[in-house]
């Protein structure tokens, strides 16, 4: 069975693959085709996920949030591409998840024996929501370039454009939230205090929950339309992509498979 | 009473919250850069309080530990700004709620109150684990050889212990070690006994202490050594009730938030695509 362990990355590697091999067909126009690539690309990481916690169960994977991330910007890309019927929303959130998938590809987290602590269901809770969370606030970033480029061409934002960003933004902040707290509950009953200091991860985590609850306030007092919501849904992609994803991969590494 | 009036006002505005939100922001991405220098420092604070922490790590290395005071204190000021703000906001939402008849209304227009509300317990309780109580580690305990829980007198002993082994074919690597133990131990009050279960994940409960297993051995059944033993982390700490407390009204009042925003969103989302 441990042949398992050498499947689950070169699966996410076809995934990857696939990821691709849409958005050659998106850049060729053929949409049927790009839609049906994604949808196995989004297929392929699930099972690459599904296989990689398979294998440590009951443990949990260290640093197999990136690689959750991945199948959820792919799985919103697929959702509000369903949702809407538009291509705009579907080529900016499947280039975002193509970015991070081959990204992941060539800077893959190290992959130690999980230690004996993550044997809990906090530790599930956190890792799903909090990569969740970043895989909406990345989503509503890649979002915010679009309408940039339209506010620009137009000059005026459409209500619908921001409407979209702040939703993702406040599902993703109600996932960080419930995963940041279940993190805590997680340190608590393993360590005994819900803070861990041990790892520069946390800080940046909370800095970006910080980030998005100025980001609430922020939209609670201006009006829909204007371009600072947008403005910051873009930094706000950046700095989690910073701060609470690049932390979670490795070292630049050619996978054996291409070697 | 203006005066008071103004006070609160000013402390508890919208603007000042942005503020604070964006500064606590910028410090916490700085730390991040700074803890990724030198993060020996910060360890300590897994077991020293905070002031005792800042006597001696925190000024002893200014240069590394600077953004950790601004940290505190604008906690400290983002506490006092919530706290008004919500005093502030929910006197006038209680004058309006005999024009509001629908209940659903009324919870969520208290929803992000009782964020705020929640967010005020939470930082008590991260001030409480920081500030107050006991906070002792490694403290080993071997069948067969007492401990004294600390700051009592009550005696302290493994009774019985149980380790699980990883049942599963598939990963090689976990083959043959204990993922889990539990260890029965015995308290020892003026001749009475009680006796709790603690493992990993599971701490277990006796006069206000928690007792946490950070550790344990054997950690294989085909391990070398066979010497049993546990690493207990003992805690005593008003600020835990409260962190639980404020997680759970934080997390009611995000799905509140949550389902007020997607009524609104509706709502809003069908006037404007009119409109357009």
């Amino acid at each position: 069975m441990s042949f398992i362990k050498d499947y689950f990355f070169t699966v996410f590697i076809v995934g990857g693959g696939l990821y691709t091999l849409s958005a050659i067909s998106a850049a060729v126009r053929f949409k049927k085709i790009r839609n049906i690539l994604f949808s196995a690309g989004t297929a392929a990481i699930l099972f690459s996920l599904l296989l990689r916690i398979y294998y440590y169960h009951p443990l949990m994977c260290l640093f197999q949030e990136p690689y959750i991330i991945s199948f959820f910007t792919g799985i919103m890309t697929v959702f509000l591409f369903l949702a809407s019927r538009n291509s705009g929303l579907f080529v900016y959130t499947g280039t975002i998840t193509l970015i991070l998938t081959l990204f992941l590809i060539f800077m893959p987290g190290d992959i130690y024996v999980s230690f004996r602590q993550t044997n809990s269901l906090f530790a599930h809770v956190y890792s799903f929501f909090s990569s969740f969370a970043r895989a909406c606030y990345l989503c509503a970033g890649a979002i915010a370039v679009r309408c940039i480029i339209k506010y620009r061409e137009a000059d005026t934002l459409r209500f619908s454009d921001n409407s979209i960003i702040a939703n993702i933004i406040i599902a993703g902040y109600c996932l960080h939230s419930i995963g940041m707290f279940s993190g805590g509950l997680w340190s608590y009953a393993g360590w005994g205090t819900p803070v861990q200091w041990q790892s520069h991860i946390f800080l940046g985590m909370a800095g970006v929950w910080f980030f998005y609850s100025w980001f609430l306030h922020v939209k609670l007092s201006v009006n829909n339309r204007k371009p600072v919501l947008t403005y910051a849904a873009l930094a706000g992609g950046i700095l989690t992509f910073i701060f609470s994803y690049l932390p979670d991969t490795g070292k630049f590494n050619i996978p054996g498979i291409f070697q | 009473m203006k005066i008071i009036r103004k006070t609160i006002e000013i402390s508890g505005s919208m603007t000042f919250a942005k503020y604070l939100l964006g500064a606590i922001t910028l410090v916490l991405f700085t730390g991040s850069l700074y803890y990724q220098i030198d993060n020996e420092i910060f360890i300590p604070l897994n077991y020293l309080g905070m002031f005792e922490w800042i006597n001696t790590f925190g000024f002893e290395n200014p240069a590394y530990t600077w953004w950790f005071l601004v940290f505190v204190l604008l906690m400290v000021l983002l506490g006092i700004n919530t706290f008004a703000c919500t005093i502030d906001r929910l006197l006038k939402i209680f004058s309006k709620f005999r024009n509001i008849k629908s209940i659903k209304s009324k919870i969520f227009l208290l929803a992000p109150h009782i964020m705020h509300f929640s967010f005020i317990v939470l930082m008590l309780g991260y001030f409480s684990l920081y500030a107050f109580g006991i906070n002792t580690y490694n403290n080993i305990l071997r069948p067969g050889i007492s401990g004294i829980l600390p700051g009592t007198e009550v005696k302290m002993e493994i009774k019985d212990h149980r380790f699980m082994i990883y049942s599963g074919e598939v990963n090689e690597n976990f083959k043959g070690i204990h993922i889990d133990a539990e260890f029965d131990l015995s308290f020892t009050d003026n001749g009475k006994e009680v006796i709790k279960t603690t493992g990993l994940n599971s701490p277990c409960f006796y006069k206000g202490y928690s007792i946490h297993l950070a550790d344990f051995n054997p950690k294989s059944a085909r391990g070398m050594t066979k010497t049993v033993w546990a690493n207990l982390t003992i805690r005593k700490n008003a600020g835990i009730p409260l962190f639980i407390a404020g997680v759970i009204i934080f997390v009611t009042g995000v799905f509140l938030y949550a389902a007020s925003t997607i009524e609104s969103g509706k709502d809003k989302l069908k006037d404007n695509r009119n409109k357009e």
